[in-house]
């Protein structure tokens, strides 16, 4: 019984496949199509659905193009599972290099769509099958909700141009990376995060600085000017004469001879 | 009573120093090699002669040069704004242990002294105010012993300076031994004999007259007379033991003083303008990577 309970323990963590790195899809027929329950199967729509890959909605990270280590999966893994538990919006990112037939924006809304994704969120396809590589970000959400007004088009063509240097580069995982860091410095440059969008794009902290150096610069000086009145006082050699400490007490005799009035003077009070 | 005469009188071989620099005058006993002198750690020294004087007492070091070493390191090592030259080794390794000629004399104050002293009261009359000021002349006879006054007869060490760590207990004076010499120089007295026993006569009187002023009863009270004398007795010579550290730091001379015996110590102590400037630095650099640091992490 023992035995087959440390098996089974075995078993599990060295058979269960990782949880972020997937490429499984599921085969969508005509009898279950797999997609939400929102979804409505029309004659529009329903060669997308079979053309749109089917996956586990919770694996977030899909790399059919197998652009990423697996530690590097697992680092764009947490960083994203990071965003989610601040945002609470959803988050996917597929690379592939066969789009099924569709453009890119149709390919990524419909990924997006067509599994069971949350109603608010974020997709970023990067596609490497054509001659140069093609990157979409879909922001999914009502027109007016939280996330339509964070990821606004400029931002997110902002985002885009940023991220396709990398991409461009080879440096896919950079770019990736980089792509959930803009996600989330957005995200807290709208709440009060102080994060501010430098020259080249990048998402960095807005720094006090003038702040920093005043505060800095009064402090020090003040601190200084404390120290050295302060050691001022230390460092004045107090000199003393212990003449007193020589005195005989018992020797001491002073007698008052004579104590007499001399003068009387009146006068008036100022 | 002394005489001019008694000065430097040993009585055993010694050999007898002149620093060039600083004109001190001083003693080494022993095979002990002098390199520098024990005022102002120059190496521009020279042997001037061999002298043969008669023996003086002498009161023992028990603070060993470690002691006044540790003692200096701890006012200046974490002191932030003393100049570096203060806190380098070849400082700190040139605290001489130096024995240094005194006088050591009992005094008697005795004489009249006559004040003038006076009171002021305020006095309403007729719904004006006056002041009543009422003179007296008052004369005192004082007779005060001092025992074991201390007069320094080298003037290599200011008399204010030396005063403050001048708590000596001549209980335990010995007579001269020169193995109680070694490894450390004895300053030769070079003050005029007249001007040191003026110099502490007056010392003296100016705290009778203290002692005296103190003891009248009226509020105003003015030095008018004074017929008393101060007279020296039981006087000996004495070589007292002093750590001595001089540093030259921009043309000024700052000197480190511990007391041989009890670890009294007086120092002068300087803030350096580039200590400063790098502390303020040093502060500034601080206080903005904290800043910076919250401010990016909160």
């Amino acid at each position: 019984m023992k035995k087959s309970l440390l098996i089974i323990v075995l078993s599990y963590f060295l058979f269960v496949p990782i949880a972020f790195a997937s490429t499984n899809t599921f085969p969508r027929t005509e009898e279950n199509y797999l997609v939400p329950s929102d979804v409505q199967v029309t004659d529009v729509n329903k060669m997308d659905i079979l053309k749109t890959p089917a996956v586990d909605s919770s694996e977030k990270l899909y790399d059919f193009a197998d652009l990423f280590t697996d530690q590097e999966e697992a680092d764009i893994y947490q960083k994203m599972y990071d965003f989610m538990g601040i945002s609470q919006y959803d988050v996917a990112i597929v690379t592939t290099k066969d789009m099924n037939g569709f453009i890119i924006g149709d390919y990524t809304n419909n990924f997006y769509d067509y599994n069971s994704f949350k109603d608010e969120g974020v997709i970023f396809t990067i596609y490497l099958g054509g001659i140069d590589p093609q990157i979409y970000m879909g922001v999914n959400g009502l027109p007016e909700s939280e996330i339509r007004k964070i990821y606004t088009d400029a931002r997110t063509r902002q985002t885009l141009e940023y991220v396709y240097k990398g991409i461009k580069a080879g440096n896919y995982f950079l770019a990736t990376d980089n792509f959930v860091k803009i996600l989330k410095g957005f995200y807290e440059i709208d709440h009060e995060k102080s994060y501010v969008i430098d020259d080249r794009g990048n998402v960095v902290k807005d720094i006090p600085w003038t702040e920093i150096i005043i505060l800095a610069t009064a402090l020090s000086f003040i601190i200084v000017f404390l120290l050295v009145n302060r050691l001022k006082k230390y460092n004045v050699v107090k000199y003393s004469d212990n003449i007193e400490s020589k005195l005989d007490s018992n020797s001491i005799s002073i007698t008052t001879e004579k104590d007499e009035l001399v003068d009387r003077v009146l006068s008036k009070a100022k | 009573m002394y005489q001019e005469d008694e000065h430097n009188s040993y009585g055993i071989a010694s050999r007898k120093f002149h620093c060039r620099d600083c004109n001190a005058n001083f003693l080494s006993l022993g095979s002990k090699v002098v390199e520098h002198c024990c005022v102002c750690n120059s190496a521009n020294i020279e042997s001037v002669n061999d002298v043969f004087e008669k023996k003086p007492f002498i009161v023992p070091f028990k603070k060993s040069l470690e002691d006044a070493k540790n003692d200096y390191r701890s006012k200046v090592l974490f002191h932030p704004l003393v100049p570096f030259v203060f806190k380098s080794k070849a400082t700190i390794e040139s605290i001489h242990k130096v024995y240094l000629p005194v006088f050591v004399v009992d005094a008697t104050v005795e004489g009249n002294i006559d004040f003038l002293a006076g009171d002021k009261t305020n006095i309403m009359k007729e719904k004006v105010q006056f002041v009543e000021t009422k003179k007296y002349s008052v004369l005192q006879k004082v007779r005060l012993n001092f025992r074991n006054i201390i007069l320094n007869l080298t003037s290599k060490i200011q008399d204010k300076l030396f005063h403050t760590v001048c708590d000596y207990q001549f209980d335990s004076i010995l007579d001269f031994e020169p193995s109680l010499l070694e490894d450390s120089s004895v300053l030769v007295a070079d003050k005029d004999i007249k001007e040191v026993a003026e110099s502490g006569r007056n010392r003296i009187m100016k705290h009778s007259l203290n002692i005296a002023k103190s003891n009248i009863q009226h509020a105003l009270k003015k030095l008018n007379a004074n017929e008393a004398s101060v007279n020296f007795s039981n006087s000996k010579e004495v070589l007292v033991p002093v750590y001595l550290l001089l540093i030259r730091y921009k043309d000024k001379e700052y000197v480190y003083l511990m007391n041989g015996e009890s670890g009294v110590v007086s120092s002068e102590l300087v803030f350096g303008m580039t200590e400063i400037i790098l502390f303020s630095l040093a502060m500034f650099g601080l206080i903005f990577l904290i800043a910076f640091l919250i401010a990016y992490y909160l």
